[in-house]
């Protein structure tokens, strides 16, 4: 099976959205050109345009007379048809959904009853892929208990609250084990394959206000159910208003050896970075935008690479790693303990 | 650039630009080798296309040095995937495609022949018989289509849609798509589903995501193809450390995962060295299925038997196991993260309480130099550090002095 396949690009996409527009109503120039952005880029829009619209492409749209464009397909077909012109599912879709039956995370998302209509959905579908086929040899042994039926429960009730947009009631345990209740606005979930653990990136609420912006393990929630409360007029689901950057990127400086540029690379490929080389002394710099409350992570990754790179600043940053590289030493050497 | 297109015949073409663009992000035109300064000029403003809004551009001495910055944790959606819906087609293809769905949307079963005419009515250009005959087979073979047999000839139908679609279980399918789409193996077929629906996510977002995976994933499907039929498989390997091109053989067993770094690789077994061994699967291509391997599942036990012993992807050198112990100073009361941390990325090490507030951890593996970043990663806490392989001690021991050396002194 291949998964390189024009029928999956973007250039199809963009058409069918522009005829299942067009079938609607009658559109402009304009109108075709905000349907291609929305589905592919600019440059696929200086494509596309001429070759619809004027060129070899063009016996897709029927020219109406004010100068707009209409579909030229099933004109005589029934309007409100959602599925006009949707493939079927292909062999790879379906083979694919048929591989997540078998993953835990996958089938948080549904109580067991369904679960079973979709392994009869499936059953003669060959999987693309086993879950044994991976072996996830860093994956942290503390991730979350998917298979256990009150986490199952509860993430389901938040997905819930979540899809309808509604506050939840929850009660909490915090990192130090005490008890918290709160009413919240489910964002979004977090999850991260490392930690293999979901969170809820949730805002609280007060009174009807919004308060304060959270992040909860959701193995940590004892339990939850759906809030009859209006949400707060105006409330913008977007969390990335409540994603933040520190002030200054921590600076390094990696040498050519050991290979460890590929490697930092690599290791710091979620993070936004940038990086130049220095042919004076053959280094690299890097600088590494991140999250402040991703700051001890990072740094004891950082010092996971040795002396092959040297950490430049901040100075509040790097003013910890000399204290950790001091107290190794004062370990080894002295008789500090 | 006047032959310039912005999509592609073929993946592996811009699979190398796009990786190295995302993960370096400063290499300059005359820095690719490879190919010439055209192809870079070519690769690059494609690169800018599909990940637009992701681009910088800054000029340096060394020429204009380009770079994709993306924070994985501000995204909803892998923008690699627009590198897999970049395949170029010809324009009776896109005709074709929307018009047999036309044709066919109420359920016929037609001829190619009779297909051919209906085309002709509704195309400026009239197909020819065989072109129309490809494309419904190659439609048949990604399932799009279904196939009869009407007297001498074939006919063709649209396949039915899954009794599921019609059912309000596809809409809580989808949101589990959502998540599967970036999650799970082949996260790009998740993302023609959500397109297939017009759908975005808009209910996960994610930590420690590595985007630039996904450019292994056909080469990943054809290993798994061959691991399903218990084949062994030949390949290409690039060595990115020296360079050179190999061609390699072996059984492939199981995918190896980082979830720290993202990186992938194919576990094999070499039959003239009778040993396993792990190859990155970013430098891969070229894959062949070659024989059936009649004895495939006695190596996969064989392999099931040694993953506790592998710490990450290394099956060691002569002596088999080396073992590595830590001594750890650790305040019980205030940071009860650092024992959770030994416990949770020790790997099924032994961790035990020596006394107060001092903790010794024991991990017995193939290959301790792969233990040694973690290692450092607890640096001011190491109290102690034993190891059998005594190559690997003086290292991380030379290591940490360096550190100490380099820290020490005021100046970068």
């Amino acid at each position: 099976m291949e998964l390189f396949e024009e029928i999956y690009g973007s250039y199809f996409q963009a058409i069918r959205n522009i005829l299942l527009d067009a079938r609607k109503k009658p559109l402009s120039r304009k109108d075709i050109q905000a349907d291609i952005l929305s589905t592919a880029s600019m440059e696929s829009a200086l494509a596309i345009l001429p070759k619809l619209l004027e060129g070899v492409w063009s016996p897709l749209l029927h020219r109406e007379e004010d100068g707009r464009f209409s579909c030229a397909l099933g004109r005589n077909q029934a309007k409100d048809t959602k599925d006009f012109l949707k493939l079927p599912l292909t062999k790879l879709q379906k083979s694919w959904l048929k591989a997540l039956l078998s993953d835990p995370r996958f089938r948080l998302f549904f109580p067991e009853e369904a679960l079973s209509f979709l392994e009869e959905a499936f059953k003669e579908i060959p999987a693309l892929y086993k879950h044994s086929d991976f072996h996830y040899f860093d994956r942290y042994a503390d991730g979350d208990p998917y298979e256990a039926p009150d986490y199952r429960k509860i993430f389901q009730t938040v997905l819930k609250a979540m899809t309808e947009k509604r506050p939840l009631f929850t009660a909490y345990e915090s990192r130090k084990g005490n008890p918290l209740t709160l009413e919240v606005l489910p964002c979004r979930f977090q999850y991260s394959p490392k930690d293999d653990k979901f969170r809820l990136l949730c805002v609280s609420l007060s009174q009807g206000r919004p308060k304060q912006f959270h992040v909860m393990n959701v193995a940590r929630m004892r339990g939850c159910f759906l809030s009859k409360n209006p949400v707060p007029e105006g409330f913008d689901w977007e969390i990335t208003r409540f994603q933040r950057q520190a002030d200054e990127p921590v600076q390094i400086r990696i040498c050519n050896e050991r290979n460890a540029l590929e490697r930092c690379m690599l290791r710091f490929a979620n993070y936004e970075k940038q990086t130049t080389y220095e042919p004076e002394t053959d280094t690299w710099l890097c600088s590494i935008y991140y999250d402040p409350a991703d700051e001890t992570e990072l740094l004891i990754d950082l010092l996971s690479f040795g002396p092959v790179l040297r950490i430049l600043g901040p100075e509040p940053f790097l003013a910890e790693v000399r204290r950790r590289v001091k107290r190794q030493h004062e370990l080894f050497y002295s008789c500090v303990e | 650039m006047s032959d310039y297109q912005e999509l592609i015949k073929n993946f592996e073409r811009i699979r190398d630009y796009m990786r190295q663009f995302f993960l370096y992000g400063f290499k300059v035109r005359s820095e690719f080798g490879e190919k010439s300064g055209r192809t870079y000029d070519n690769e690059r403003r494609r690169i800018e296309s599909y990940l637009s809004g992701y681009i910088h551009a800054d000029y340096t001495s060394r020429g204009k040095q380009v770079s994709v910055h993306m924070d994985s944790k501000q995204l909803s959606t892998n923008p690699l995937y627009a590198a897999w819906k970049s395949k170029s087609f010809t324009d009776n293809d896109l005709l074709l495609h929307f018009f047999l769905l036309e044709l066919l949307e109420n359920g016929d079963s037609l001829t190619a022949s009779v297909l051919c005419d209906l085309l002709a009515e509704r195309m400026e250009t009239v197909p020819d018989l065989q072109t129309v005959r490809n494309k419904c087979r190659e439609y048949e073979r990604l399932g799009i289509l279904e196939v009869e047999k009407c007297g001498k000839a074939f006919a063709y139908r649209l396949a039915p849609p899954m009794a599921l679609e019609a059912s309000p279980l596809y809409e809580d399918l989808m949101q589990a798509v959502k998540f599967c789409s970036e999650a799970m193996p082949f996260g790009i077929v998740g993302s023609t589903l959500l397109d297939r629906e017009f759908l975005h996510n808009d209910l996960f977002c994610w930590k420690h995501y590595f985007l630039v995976h996904t450019l292994e994933d056909q080469v990943l499907l054809h290993i798994l193809e061959a691991m399903r039929e218990h084949r062994i498989i030949t390949f290409e390997n690039h060595s990115v450390r020296s360079g050179n091109r190999t061609q390699v053989t072996g059984l492939p067993l199981q995918i190896f995962v980082s979830t720290q770094t993202g990186r992938r690789y194919l576990c094999l077994y070499f039959f003239p060295r009778r040993r396993f061994n792990c190859l990155r699967l970013d430098c891969i291509s070229q894959v062949k299925a070659l024989e059936v391997c009649t004895e495939y599942t006695l190596y996969r036990e064989k392999l099931k038997k040694n993953l506790s012993s592998c710490w990450g992807v290394s099956f060691g050198g002569h002596s088999r196991m080396e073992t590595l112990c830590m001594k750890l100073s650790i305040d019980e009361k205030r940071e009860e993260y650092i024992l959770n941390r030994l416990k949770r990325e020790g790997r099924g090490g032994e961790v035990l309480k020596v006394r107060e507030n001092v903790f010794l951890y024991t991990g017995v593996f193939f290959d301790a130099n792969e233990m040694l970043s973690w290692v450092k990663s607890f640096t001011g806490r190491i109290l102690d550090l034993q190891c059998s392989n005594e190559a690997a001690l003086k290292k991380v021991t030379r290591d940490l002095e360096q550190m100490y050396e380099m820290y020490s002194k005021k100046t970068p």
